[in-house]
């Protein structure tokens, strides 16, 4: 697989421009994180990469059987079911790497637990771990680290590193931190 | 005793009525020279369905009763629930289902059985009757609950390849299941109240309709309670039955 390519796409919403004339080539050799204040348009870029938006104009370039995994800006769990059955949800079954990851993320001893008894740090940690695991060409973080302290966070940066190594990462922050945690180069919007 | 949102039947306020009914039954015959037959008491009514549960008669007419009107409200359920989901997904069938949904909610159950009479036999008029009056709160509430549907769920199983199977017990089932229980409950008890109004105006043979058009023919108010007893348990029972397959579904998928 090669990259994913955006050229000149705009999206507007009610004659808004939420995305202006933007042109960006990912590729798995350079994680890219976007950078802007709230309400410029990340969340809306992320969705056209994930083909929940379309663009009004401009072109999005996806090799054919793509696959996208996602972690939303909102958790996007099951409540009623625990982080197995999240995980199960998604991938059909629990993958041999998931305690392992539950583990290295500190979900394993909540693991059992129904995810609407979650705090939001676990349940970002949750839908990180069902991002990772599910198989994936590119990978798309909108705001992963919402809601976590820095212990955390660095434990999910290393989970990151491992997964999408080799692979198409593009996330949106607000932390230069988490940009230089991935080796990611910074596109401000 | 059962919960309603006034709150649980307590027994003293049972007794309270039924001793209430037992006085009045009894200044009515002591006021009156056929008082006992026009009103009569909880005793009699207790004895006439002591008299009546040995029968064949009675398991019979109960029987066939309660195949009718269950068939009907399983057949609705089932029809409204399918018409739901294809109204959700196609805007046309949504559209030709409203003027009929809004038609059945409003016109009166006896313009239905007075038409039902005429084109059909006495013996499909309460199954008939009964999925015409199920139907729109079930279809109605399963169309809520699709609507309700969590959207950002739907676009992460999109992005995440979630097969439309799995879609259906981890995220359509739960946000439609706890609507559609609501509708079970109502439609149950409007299953039997339509029911057997179908069967007593279209004197339906061998039904519990039929018994009570006798107790009014022949002014039998025992009769008259102790068939109307009869239904409500029967219709408690349906009630309790559904409610109870739908939790056992609702308990799989976790929408509790």
């Amino acid at each position: 697989m090669t990259g994913v390519t955006l050229t000149h796409v705009w999206k507007s919403y009610q004659g808004a421009p939420a995305v202006a004339d933007v042109t960006l080539t990912l590729t798995p050799e350079r994680p890219v994180c976007l950078m802007a204040p709230s309400g410029t348009g990340k969340t809306t870029l992320l969705r056209l990469l994930l083909g929940l938006e379309r663009p009004d104009r401009g072109e999005i370039r996806i090799p054919p059987g793509w696959r996208w995994s996602a972690v939303f800006q909102e958790d996007r769990l099951l409540d009623h079911l625990d982080a197995w059955g999240n995980l199960r949800f998604v991938l059909g079954t629990v993958p041999d790497g998931a305690p392992a990851l539950l583990e290295a993320l500190g979900l394993s001893e909540a693991a059992d637990r129904k995810a609407a008894a979650y705090s939001g740090g676990m349940r970002r940690r949750l839908a990180l771990a069902r991002a990772l695991l599910a198989p994936f060409d590119g990978l798309v973080l909108d705001e992963p680290f919402t809601g976590l302290d820095g212990g955390a966070r660095e434990r999910c940066l290393a989970c990151i590193r491992r997964a999408a190594a080799g692979r198409v990462l593009v996330l949106s922050s607000h932390d230069p931190a988490d940009a230089a945690g991935l080796s990611a180069d910074i596109l401000r919007l | 005793m059962s919960d309603g949102p006034g709150g649980p039947i307590r027994l003293w306020a049972a007794a309270v009525w039924l001793t209430a009914w037992q006085l009045g039954a009894m200044a009515f015959a002591a006021v009156y020279p056929h008082g006992a037959l026009l009103l009569a008491s909880p005793l009699a009514v207790l004895a006439r369905l002591m008299e009546l549960l040995p029968t064949a008669a009675f398991w019979a007419a109960a029987g066939r009763s309660a195949a009718h009107i269950a068939g009907g409200f399983l057949l609705s359920c089932a029809a409204a629930s399918a018409l739901a989901a294809l109204a959700w997904r196609h805007r046309r069938v949504r559209e030709l289902l409203c003027p009929l949904v809004a038609a059945m909610k409003a016109v009166p159950v006896v313009c239905f059985i007075i038409l039902i009479l005429v084109l059909l036999s006495s013996r499909l008029l309460s199954p008939v009757i009964v999925t015409l009056m199920v139907f729109p709160p079930v279809y109605l509430n399963v169309l809520t609950g699709i609507a309700g549907a969590d959207r950002q769920l739907l676009e992460m199983a999109r992005v995440f390849r979630v097969p439309r199977r799995r879609q259906l017990w981890g995220i359509w089932l739960p946000a439609v299941l706890p609507p559609f229980r609501a509708a079970v409950s109502l439609a149950a008890g409007l299953a039997w109240k339509s029911g057997v109004a179908a069967e007593v105006i279209g004197i339906s043979a061998g039904t519990i309709g039929e018994q009570l058009y006798a107790a009014k023919v022949y002014v039998r108010t025992a009769d008259l309670f102790a068939w109307t007893l009869v239904i409500a348990v029967l219709a408690a029972l349906l009630e309790r039955l559904a409610l109870k397959a739908v939790d056992v579904l609702a308990g799989k998928v976790g929408a509790v």
